[in-house]
Protein backbone atom coordinates (compact mmCIF):
# COMPACT_ATOMS: atom_id res chain seq x y z
CA UNK A 1 0.00 0.00 0.00
CA UNK A 2 3.23 2.18 0.36
CA UNK A 3 2.81 5.11 -2.35
CA UNK A 4 4.98 5.74 -4.74
CA UNK A 5 7.05 8.83 -5.33
CA UNK A 6 7.98 9.19 -8.65
CA UNK A 7 5.34 11.42 -10.36
CA UNK A 8 5.26 8.76 -13.22
CA UNK A 9 4.26 6.17 -11.39
CA UNK A 10 6.78 4.31 -12.13
CA UNK A 11 10.19 3.98 -9.62
CA UNK A 12 13.09 0.98 -8.85
CA UNK A 13 12.01 -0.87 -5.98
CA UNK A 14 14.98 -1.66 -3.54
CA UNK A 15 17.99 -3.61 -4.47
CA UNK A 16 16.88 -5.08 -8.21
CA UNK A 17 15.96 -2.97 -11.43
CA UNK A 18 12.53 -4.06 -11.83
CA UNK A 19 10.12 -1.74 -12.61
CA UNK A 20 6.73 -0.60 -10.86
CA UNK A 21 3.51 1.08 -10.57
CA UNK A 22 1.18 2.91 -8.44
CA UNK A 23 -2.53 1.56 -8.99
CA UNK A 24 -4.94 3.81 -6.91
CA UNK A 25 -8.39 2.01 -6.08
CA UNK A 26 -11.52 3.70 -6.10
CA UNK A 27 -11.10 5.08 -2.31
CA UNK A 28 -7.86 6.13 -2.64
CA UNK A 29 -5.68 3.46 -1.60
CA UNK A 30 -2.55 3.36 -3.22
CA UNK A 31 -0.54 -0.16 -3.73
CA UNK A 32 2.72 -0.34 -5.99
CA UNK A 33 2.65 -3.42 -7.83
CA UNK A 34 5.54 -4.54 -9.94
CA UNK A 35 5.40 -3.83 -13.89
CA UNK A 36 5.19 -7.41 -15.10
CA UNK A 37 2.27 -8.15 -12.56
CA UNK A 38 0.09 -5.43 -13.16
CA UNK A 39 0.57 -5.44 -16.76
CA UNK A 40 -1.52 -8.69 -16.43
CA UNK A 41 -4.60 -6.23 -16.65
CA UNK A 42 -4.51 -5.02 -20.02
CA UNK A 43 -6.42 -2.09 -19.01
CA UNK A 44 -3.38 -1.19 -16.87
CA UNK A 45 -0.97 -2.25 -19.37
CA UNK A 46 -2.71 0.16 -21.75
CA UNK A 47 -2.75 3.34 -19.44
CA UNK A 48 0.80 2.94 -18.25
CA UNK A 49 1.66 2.89 -22.06
CA UNK A 50 -0.20 5.75 -22.16
CA UNK A 51 1.99 7.08 -18.93
CA UNK A 52 0.46 9.72 -16.58
CA UNK A 53 0.94 11.07 -13.31
CA UNK A 54 0.92 10.02 -9.78
CA UNK A 55 -0.41 6.31 -10.45
CA UNK A 56 -3.34 4.61 -12.50
CA UNK A 57 -6.72 5.70 -11.76
CA UNK A 58 -8.75 2.59 -11.43
CA UNK A 59 -11.89 4.08 -10.40
CA UNK A 60 -14.41 1.22 -10.45
CA UNK A 61 -11.99 -1.46 -8.11
CA UNK A 62 -12.28 -0.60 -4.20
CA UNK A 63 -9.38 -0.96 -2.34
CA UNK A 64 -10.33 -4.87 -1.21
CA UNK A 65 -10.73 -6.32 -4.27
CA UNK A 66 -7.91 -4.62 -5.76
CA UNK A 67 -5.73 -6.22 -3.19
CA UNK A 68 -6.94 -9.68 -4.39
CA UNK A 69 -6.88 -9.08 -8.07
CA UNK A 70 -3.29 -8.39 -7.26
CA UNK A 71 -2.04 -11.16 -5.29
CA UNK A 72 -3.67 -12.79 -7.93
CA UNK A 73 -1.49 -11.17 -10.43
CA UNK A 74 1.96 -11.27 -8.37
CA UNK A 75 1.40 -15.18 -8.01
CA UNK A 76 0.99 -15.41 -11.69
CA UNK A 77 3.09 -13.35 -13.32
CA UNK A 78 5.86 -14.45 -10.71
CA UNK A 79 5.75 -17.99 -11.99
CA UNK A 80 8.54 -18.10 -14.47
CA UNK A 81 8.26 -20.34 -18.17
CA UNK A 82 10.21 -23.61 -17.80
CA UNK A 83 10.79 -25.83 -20.35
CA UNK A 84 7.48 -27.70 -20.73
CA UNK A 85 7.16 -31.35 -19.24
CA UNK A 86 9.90 -30.84 -16.63
CA UNK A 87 8.70 -31.83 -12.82
CA UNK A 88 9.18 -28.18 -12.13
CA UNK A 89 6.60 -27.04 -14.60
CA UNK A 90 4.75 -29.82 -13.40
CA UNK A 91 5.19 -28.28 -9.63
CA UNK A 92 4.44 -25.06 -10.28
CA UNK A 93 1.28 -25.58 -12.44
CA UNK A 94 -0.11 -27.82 -8.97
CA UNK A 95 0.92 -25.29 -7.22
CA UNK A 96 -0.99 -22.44 -9.22
CA UNK A 97 -4.33 -24.53 -9.32
CA UNK A 98 -4.26 -24.71 -5.33
CA UNK A 99 -3.28 -21.01 -4.93
CA UNK A 100 -6.43 -20.30 -7.31
CA UNK A 101 -8.48 -22.79 -5.73
CA UNK A 102 -7.89 -20.98 -2.55
CA UNK A 103 -8.48 -17.64 -3.94
CA UNK A 104 -11.59 -18.35 -4.68
CA UNK A 105 -12.60 -19.41 -1.21
CA UNK A 106 -14.92 -16.23 -0.47
CA UNK A 107 -18.17 -14.88 -0.09
CA UNK A 108 -20.43 -14.26 -2.95
CA UNK A 109 -20.51 -11.03 -2.93
CA UNK A 110 -16.80 -10.64 -3.18
CA UNK A 111 -16.75 -12.97 -6.22
CA UNK A 112 -19.25 -10.57 -7.35
CA UNK A 113 -17.11 -7.32 -7.13
CA UNK A 114 -14.06 -9.73 -8.48
CA UNK A 115 -15.77 -11.06 -11.33
CA UNK A 116 -16.62 -7.77 -12.16
CA UNK A 117 -12.96 -6.08 -11.71
CA UNK A 118 -11.28 -9.01 -13.36
CA UNK A 119 -13.66 -7.93 -16.69
CA UNK A 120 -12.74 -4.08 -16.15
CA UNK A 121 -8.87 -4.28 -15.49
CA UNK A 122 -9.52 -7.31 -18.21
CA UNK A 123 -7.52 -10.28 -16.69
CA UNK A 124 -8.01 -12.76 -18.84
CA UNK A 125 -6.98 -15.66 -16.45
CA UNK A 126 -8.81 -14.49 -13.07
CA UNK A 127 -12.20 -13.22 -15.11
CA UNK A 128 -11.92 -17.56 -16.73
CA UNK A 129 -11.15 -18.65 -12.68
CA UNK A 130 -14.10 -16.47 -11.26
CA UNK A 131 -16.25 -17.71 -14.18
CA UNK A 132 -15.63 -20.96 -13.93
CA UNK A 133 -15.96 -20.26 -10.27
CA UNK A 134 -19.46 -19.37 -10.51
CA UNK A 135 -20.36 -21.65 -13.08
CA UNK A 136 -19.56 -24.68 -10.63
CA UNK A 137 -21.87 -23.19 -8.03
CA UNK A 138 -24.69 -23.13 -10.37
CA UNK A 139 -24.71 -26.67 -11.45
CA UNK A 140 -26.64 -29.43 -10.45
CA UNK A 141 -28.91 -26.80 -8.86
CA UNK A 142 -32.75 -25.71 -9.39
CA UNK A 143 -33.37 -21.90 -10.75
CA UNK A 144 -35.15 -21.19 -7.34
CA UNK A 145 -31.60 -22.63 -5.45
CA UNK A 146 -29.78 -20.16 -7.38
CA UNK A 147 -32.04 -17.19 -6.92
CA UNK A 148 -31.53 -17.60 -3.47
CA UNK A 149 -28.13 -18.46 -3.48
CA UNK A 150 -27.25 -15.52 -5.50
CA UNK A 151 -30.09 -13.13 -3.82
CA UNK A 152 -31.61 -12.24 -7.37
CA UNK A 153 -35.35 -11.78 -7.31
CA UNK A 154 -37.26 -13.27 -8.90
CA UNK A 155 -38.75 -10.76 -11.55
CA UNK A 156 -41.08 -13.12 -14.01
CA UNK A 157 -44.58 -12.40 -14.41
CA UNK A 158 -46.72 -15.65 -12.80
CA UNK A 159 -47.49 -15.97 -16.71
CA UNK A 160 -43.71 -15.90 -17.85
CA UNK A 161 -42.84 -18.32 -15.39
CA UNK A 162 -45.72 -20.44 -16.07
CA UNK A 163 -44.20 -20.81 -19.70
CA UNK A 164 -41.04 -21.74 -18.54
CA UNK A 165 -41.63 -24.46 -16.46
CA UNK A 166 -43.78 -25.62 -19.19
CA UNK A 167 -40.59 -25.72 -21.49
CA UNK A 168 -38.60 -26.86 -18.75
CA UNK A 169 -41.34 -29.93 -17.68
CA UNK A 170 -40.31 -31.90 -21.03
CA UNK A 171 -36.60 -31.90 -20.59
CA UNK A 172 -35.70 -33.36 -17.40
CA UNK A 173 -38.58 -35.23 -15.16
CA UNK B 1 -18.16 0.32 3.58
CA UNK B 2 -16.93 -0.43 0.04
CA UNK B 3 -19.49 -2.77 0.02
CA UNK B 4 -22.35 -1.24 1.24
CA UNK B 5 -21.73 1.10 -1.47
CA UNK B 6 -21.77 -1.65 -3.89
CA UNK B 7 -24.86 -3.04 -2.81
CA UNK B 8 -26.14 0.24 -3.00
CA UNK B 9 -25.27 0.74 -6.34
CA UNK B 10 -27.16 -2.61 -7.39
CA UNK B 11 -24.05 -4.23 -8.35
CA UNK B 12 -25.43 -7.69 -7.39
CA UNK B 13 -25.63 -10.87 -9.50
CA UNK B 14 -28.88 -9.77 -10.88
CA UNK B 15 -27.54 -7.05 -13.40
CA UNK B 16 -23.94 -8.24 -13.74
CA UNK B 17 -23.07 -7.61 -17.42
CA UNK B 18 -24.02 -9.77 -19.77
CA UNK B 19 -21.01 -10.98 -21.44
CA UNK B 20 -20.28 -11.75 -17.82
CA UNK B 21 -23.26 -14.04 -17.66
CA UNK B 22 -22.33 -15.55 -21.44
CA UNK B 23 -19.08 -16.36 -20.02
CA UNK B 24 -20.14 -18.00 -16.91
CA UNK B 25 -23.48 -19.49 -19.39
CA UNK B 26 -20.72 -20.88 -21.90
CA UNK B 27 -18.67 -22.80 -18.54
CA UNK B 28 -22.08 -24.35 -17.91
CA UNK B 29 -23.11 -28.57 -19.02
CA UNK B 30 -25.50 -28.61 -20.91
CA UNK B 31 -28.72 -29.35 -18.69
CA UNK B 32 -27.79 -26.43 -16.33
CA UNK B 33 -27.69 -24.37 -19.83
CA UNK B 34 -30.94 -25.19 -19.44
CA UNK B 35 -32.21 -23.96 -16.44
CA UNK B 36 -30.19 -20.85 -16.60
CA UNK B 37 -32.86 -18.85 -18.30
CA UNK B 38 -35.39 -19.83 -15.71
CA UNK B 39 -33.63 -17.58 -13.11
CA UNK B 40 -34.41 -14.00 -13.85
CA UNK B 41 -35.19 -11.60 -16.95
CA UNK B 42 -31.56 -10.62 -17.18
CA UNK B 43 -30.47 -14.26 -17.09
CA UNK B 44 -33.07 -15.39 -19.62
CA UNK B 45 -31.77 -12.96 -22.50
CA UNK B 46 -28.05 -12.88 -21.75
CA UNK B 47 -29.18 -16.99 -22.36
CA UNK B 48 -31.00 -16.22 -25.67
CA UNK B 49 -27.67 -14.36 -27.15
CA UNK B 50 -24.85 -16.53 -25.19
CA UNK B 51 -26.39 -19.82 -26.37
CA UNK B 52 -25.22 -19.73 -29.65
CA UNK B 53 -22.08 -18.03 -29.26
CA UNK B 54 -20.52 -21.14 -27.33
CA UNK B 55 -17.78 -23.11 -28.71
CA UNK B 56 -16.64 -24.37 -25.33
CA UNK B 57 -16.33 -27.99 -25.46
CA UNK B 58 -18.94 -29.99 -23.84
CA UNK B 59 -18.31 -33.38 -22.30
CA UNK B 60 -20.62 -35.98 -24.60
CA UNK B 61 -23.65 -37.40 -23.12
CA UNK B 62 -24.79 -41.28 -22.53
CA UNK B 63 -28.48 -41.67 -23.14
CA UNK B 64 -29.61 -44.17 -21.46
CA UNK B 65 -33.12 -46.04 -21.96
CA UNK B 66 -33.61 -46.33 -18.23
CA UNK B 67 -33.13 -44.43 -15.54
CA UNK B 68 -29.84 -45.47 -13.60
CA UNK B 69 -30.00 -43.41 -10.72
CA UNK B 70 -33.22 -44.21 -8.52
CA UNK B 71 -32.64 -41.75 -6.03
CA UNK B 72 -30.93 -37.87 -6.52
CA UNK B 73 -31.13 -35.63 -9.46
CA UNK B 74 -32.92 -37.17 -12.47
CA UNK B 75 -30.53 -37.13 -15.27
CA UNK B 76 -32.94 -38.93 -18.00
CA UNK B 77 -34.07 -36.41 -20.62
CA UNK B 78 -37.22 -37.52 -21.98
CA UNK B 79 -38.71 -35.37 -24.72
CA UNK B 80 -42.46 -34.22 -24.10
CA UNK B 81 -45.04 -34.95 -26.21
CA UNK B 82 -43.71 -37.69 -28.68
CA UNK B 83 -43.12 -41.62 -27.97
CA UNK B 84 -39.33 -41.11 -28.31
CA UNK B 85 -38.60 -44.49 -26.59
CA UNK B 86 -39.87 -46.25 -29.64
CA UNK B 87 -37.13 -44.47 -31.55
CA UNK B 88 -33.93 -46.21 -33.05
CA UNK B 89 -31.15 -44.17 -33.12
CA UNK B 90 -29.01 -44.54 -36.40
CA UNK B 91 -26.90 -41.49 -36.03
CA UNK B 92 -25.30 -38.56 -34.01
CA UNK B 93 -24.21 -35.21 -34.44
CA UNK B 94 -21.44 -33.66 -32.12
CA UNK B 95 -23.91 -30.70 -31.81
CA UNK B 96 -26.41 -32.41 -29.66
CA UNK B 97 -28.63 -34.30 -32.22
CA UNK B 98 -29.59 -37.47 -33.10
CA UNK B 99 -30.50 -39.17 -36.00
CA UNK B 100 -33.34 -41.27 -35.03
CA UNK B 101 -35.58 -43.49 -37.11
CA UNK B 102 -39.46 -43.98 -35.27
CA UNK B 103 -41.42 -47.40 -35.41
CA UNK B 104 -42.44 -46.31 -39.05
CA UNK B 105 -39.24 -46.51 -39.94
CA UNK B 106 -39.20 -42.46 -41.05
CA UNK B 107 -36.23 -40.40 -40.23
CA UNK B 108 -35.67 -37.71 -37.79
CA UNK B 109 -33.33 -35.15 -36.48
CA UNK B 110 -33.50 -35.36 -32.67
CA UNK B 111 -32.59 -33.28 -29.59
CA UNK B 112 -32.86 -35.26 -26.39
CA UNK B 113 -32.09 -32.39 -24.43
CA UNK B 114 -34.58 -29.82 -26.06
CA UNK B 115 -37.17 -32.27 -27.07
CA UNK B 116 -36.95 -30.57 -30.66
CA UNK B 117 -37.59 -32.26 -33.45
CA UNK B 118 -37.26 -31.89 -37.09
CA UNK B 119 -38.82 -34.26 -39.85
CA UNK B 120 -36.50 -35.50 -42.28
CA UNK B 121 -37.83 -37.18 -45.85
CA UNK B 122 -39.68 -39.93 -46.19
CA UNK B 123 -38.31 -43.20 -46.59
CA UNK B 124 -40.63 -43.83 -49.45
CA UNK B 125 -38.24 -41.53 -50.82
CA UNK B 126 -35.50 -43.49 -51.55
CA UNK B 127 -35.48 -45.15 -54.92
CA UNK B 128 -35.08 -48.58 -53.77
CA UNK B 129 -38.34 -48.51 -50.49
CA UNK B 130 -41.99 -48.50 -51.54
CA UNK B 131 -44.62 -47.92 -49.49
CA UNK B 132 -48.00 -49.25 -48.99
CA UNK B 133 -50.47 -46.73 -46.94
CA UNK B 134 -54.16 -47.55 -45.82
CA UNK B 135 -56.94 -45.51 -46.28
CA UNK B 136 -55.37 -43.14 -43.39
CA UNK B 137 -52.33 -42.48 -44.94
CA UNK B 138 -50.28 -44.56 -42.05
CA UNK B 139 -47.99 -46.92 -44.07
CA UNK B 140 -49.00 -50.44 -43.69
CA UNK B 141 -45.70 -52.01 -45.28
CA UNK B 142 -42.76 -51.55 -47.03
CA UNK B 143 -41.57 -53.43 -50.00
CA UNK B 144 -37.72 -53.59 -50.24
CA UNK B 145 -35.89 -53.86 -53.55
CA UNK B 146 -32.23 -55.72 -52.78
CA UNK B 147 -31.99 -56.08 -56.51
CA UNK B 148 -31.16 -53.67 -59.13
CA UNK B 149 -31.93 -53.64 -62.62
CA UNK B 150 -28.98 -53.13 -64.92
CA UNK B 151 -29.43 -51.08 -68.38
CA UNK B 152 -28.97 -54.37 -70.25
CA UNK B 153 -31.57 -56.09 -68.25
CA UNK B 154 -34.01 -54.00 -67.89
CA UNK B 155 -37.47 -54.96 -66.52
CA UNK B 156 -35.87 -58.37 -65.26
CA UNK B 157 -36.32 -58.52 -61.59
CA UNK B 158 -34.05 -61.31 -60.03
CA UNK B 159 -35.18 -61.48 -56.73
CA UNK B 160 -38.93 -59.91 -56.01
CA UNK B 161 -38.87 -56.77 -53.63
CA UNK B 162 -39.22 -57.96 -50.12
CA UNK B 163 -42.22 -56.76 -47.79
CA UNK B 164 -41.28 -55.21 -44.15
CA UNK B 165 -43.41 -54.37 -41.71
CA UNK B 166 -43.41 -50.68 -40.65
CA UNK B 167 -40.83 -50.76 -37.59
CA UNK B 168 -38.62 -53.61 -39.39
CA UNK B 169 -37.74 -51.45 -42.55
CA UNK B 170 -35.62 -49.43 -40.78
CA UNK B 171 -33.79 -52.07 -39.27
CA UNK B 172 -32.75 -53.62 -42.68
CA UNK B 173 -31.85 -50.29 -44.44
CA UNK B 174 -30.14 -47.67 -42.21
CA UNK B 175 -26.74 -48.60 -41.76
CA UNK B 176 -25.39 -45.14 -40.41
CA UNK B 177 -26.50 -41.53 -40.53
CA UNK B 178 -24.38 -38.23 -40.20
CA UNK B 179 -25.18 -35.09 -40.33
CA UNK B 180 -23.33 -31.72 -41.05
CA UNK B 181 -24.69 -28.62 -39.75
CA UNK B 182 -25.06 -25.07 -40.93
CA UNK B 183 -28.69 -25.55 -42.24
CA UNK B 184 -28.00 -29.10 -41.85
CA UNK B 185 -27.39 -31.83 -44.64
CA UNK B 186 -27.48 -35.60 -43.79
CA UNK B 187 -25.34 -38.46 -45.26
CA UNK B 188 -27.58 -41.86 -45.16
CA UNK B 189 -25.86 -45.32 -45.83
CA UNK B 190 -28.20 -47.55 -46.42
CA UNK B 191 -28.43 -51.16 -47.56
CA UNK B 192 -28.72 -52.86 -49.98
CA UNK B 193 -25.42 -53.05 -51.10
CA UNK B 194 -24.49 -50.00 -49.11
CA UNK B 195 -25.82 -47.05 -50.84
CA UNK B 196 -25.71 -43.32 -50.09
CA UNK B 197 -28.20 -40.84 -50.04
CA UNK B 198 -28.12 -37.51 -49.25
CA UNK B 199 -30.36 -34.74 -48.14
CA UNK B 200 -30.78 -31.31 -47.09
CA UNK B 201 -32.97 -28.61 -44.85
CA UNK B 202 -35.89 -28.52 -46.93
CA UNK B 203 -35.69 -31.40 -49.16
CA UNK B 204 -38.06 -33.02 -50.07
CA UNK B 205 -37.09 -36.45 -50.96
CA UNK B 206 -33.72 -38.26 -50.46
CA UNK B 207 -31.03 -38.34 -53.25
CA UNK B 208 -29.03 -41.39 -53.74
CA UNK B 209 -25.86 -40.86 -55.03
CA UNK B 210 -24.72 -42.28 -58.23
CA UNK B 211 -21.54 -44.25 -56.89
CA UNK B 212 -21.55 -47.01 -59.56
CA UNK B 213 -20.16 -50.20 -58.47
CA UNK B 214 -18.90 -48.19 -55.19
CA UNK B 215 -20.56 -49.78 -51.61
CA UNK B 216 -19.88 -47.46 -48.87
CA UNK B 217 -18.91 -48.14 -45.38
CA UNK B 218 -18.46 -45.63 -43.39
CA UNK B 219 -18.41 -41.51 -43.48
CA UNK B 220 -17.20 -39.49 -40.66
CA UNK B 221 -17.68 -35.62 -40.44
CA UNK B 222 -14.45 -34.04 -40.91
CA UNK B 223 -13.59 -32.04 -38.01
CA UNK B 224 -11.73 -29.40 -39.49
CA UNK B 225 -14.13 -28.38 -41.91
CA UNK B 226 -17.81 -27.39 -42.07
CA UNK B 227 -19.81 -29.67 -44.34
CA UNK B 228 -16.83 -31.70 -45.37
CA UNK B 229 -17.53 -35.71 -45.15
CA UNK B 230 -15.07 -38.32 -45.50
CA UNK B 231 -16.56 -41.38 -46.60
CA UNK B 232 -14.66 -44.96 -47.06
CA UNK B 233 -15.94 -47.65 -49.35
CA UNK B 234 -15.00 -51.50 -48.88
CA UNK B 235 -11.62 -51.30 -50.77
CA UNK B 236 -10.74 -48.62 -48.31
CA UNK B 237 -10.76 -45.86 -50.73
CA UNK B 238 -11.75 -42.66 -48.93
CA UNK B 239 -13.09 -39.03 -50.13
CA UNK B 240 -13.93 -35.92 -49.36
CA UNK B 241 -17.06 -35.04 -49.92
CA UNK B 242 -18.17 -31.20 -49.48
CA UNK B 243 -21.85 -31.60 -48.83
CA UNK B 244 -21.93 -27.61 -49.12
CA UNK B 245 -21.59 -27.45 -52.86
CA UNK B 246 -23.36 -26.59 -55.14
CA UNK B 247 -25.34 -27.19 -57.11
CA UNK B 248 -27.26 -29.52 -55.13
CA UNK B 249 -27.57 -32.25 -53.89
CA UNK B 250 -24.47 -33.96 -55.19
CA UNK B 251 -21.71 -33.08 -52.94
CA UNK B 252 -18.20 -32.07 -54.85
CA UNK B 253 -15.70 -34.90 -54.48
CA UNK B 254 -12.01 -35.39 -54.15
CA UNK B 255 -10.15 -38.98 -53.61
CA UNK B 256 -8.25 -38.37 -49.99
CA UNK B 257 -7.01 -42.18 -49.65
CA UNK B 258 -5.76 -44.77 -52.08
CA UNK B 259 -7.55 -48.51 -52.26
CA UNK B 260 -5.58 -50.45 -48.80
CA UNK B 261 -2.96 -52.73 -50.62
CA UNK B 262 -3.95 -55.66 -48.98
CA UNK B 263 -5.31 -58.30 -50.97
CA UNK B 264 -8.87 -58.25 -52.83
CA UNK B 265 -9.92 -61.89 -50.92
CA UNK B 266 -9.31 -60.28 -47.54
CA UNK B 267 -10.70 -57.52 -48.66
CA UNK B 268 -14.05 -59.38 -49.58
CA UNK B 269 -13.66 -61.30 -46.17
CA UNK B 270 -15.91 -58.30 -44.49
CA UNK B 271 -15.15 -59.32 -41.09
CA UNK B 272 -11.73 -60.40 -41.04
CA UNK B 273 -10.13 -56.67 -42.38
CA UNK B 274 -12.29 -53.98 -41.38
CA UNK B 275 -11.49 -50.61 -41.72
CA UNK B 276 -12.83 -47.15 -39.62
CA UNK B 277 -11.97 -43.70 -40.78
CA UNK B 278 -10.91 -41.54 -37.84
CA UNK B 279 -9.66 -38.49 -38.12
CA UNK B 280 -6.07 -37.69 -35.71
CA UNK B 281 -6.04 -33.71 -34.64
CA UNK B 282 -3.65 -31.80 -36.52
Amino acid sequence: MAAADSCDGISTSGGGWEKTVTLVSSDDARFEVREAAASLSQTVRRMIRAGGDGGIPLPKVDARTLSTVLEYCNKHAAVPAPAPESSSAEAAAVDLEWFDKELMHVDLATLCSLIRAADYLEVAGLLDLTCKTVADMIKSKTAEEIRQMFGIQNDFTPEEEEQLSRENAGVFE
Amino acid sequence: MSMSKLAAAGDGWADLPRDLLESVLARLPVPDRLRFPAVCTAWQSAAATGASGSNAPLSPWLMLPFNPTARGRPRRPTPSGTAVSEHVCVGSSPDGWLITADASSELHLLNPVTGAQVQLPSVATLPFVDATRGADGCVESYSLRRCFADDDCDDEVLIPPETLAPDRLRYEVYEKAIVTWGGYALVLICQPLSRVAVARAGDAGWTQLDTPARCWVDAVRAAGADGVVYAMDTAGRVEAWDMDATPAPAPSRAAIAPPCRCSARACAMFAVCRRYPMELAP
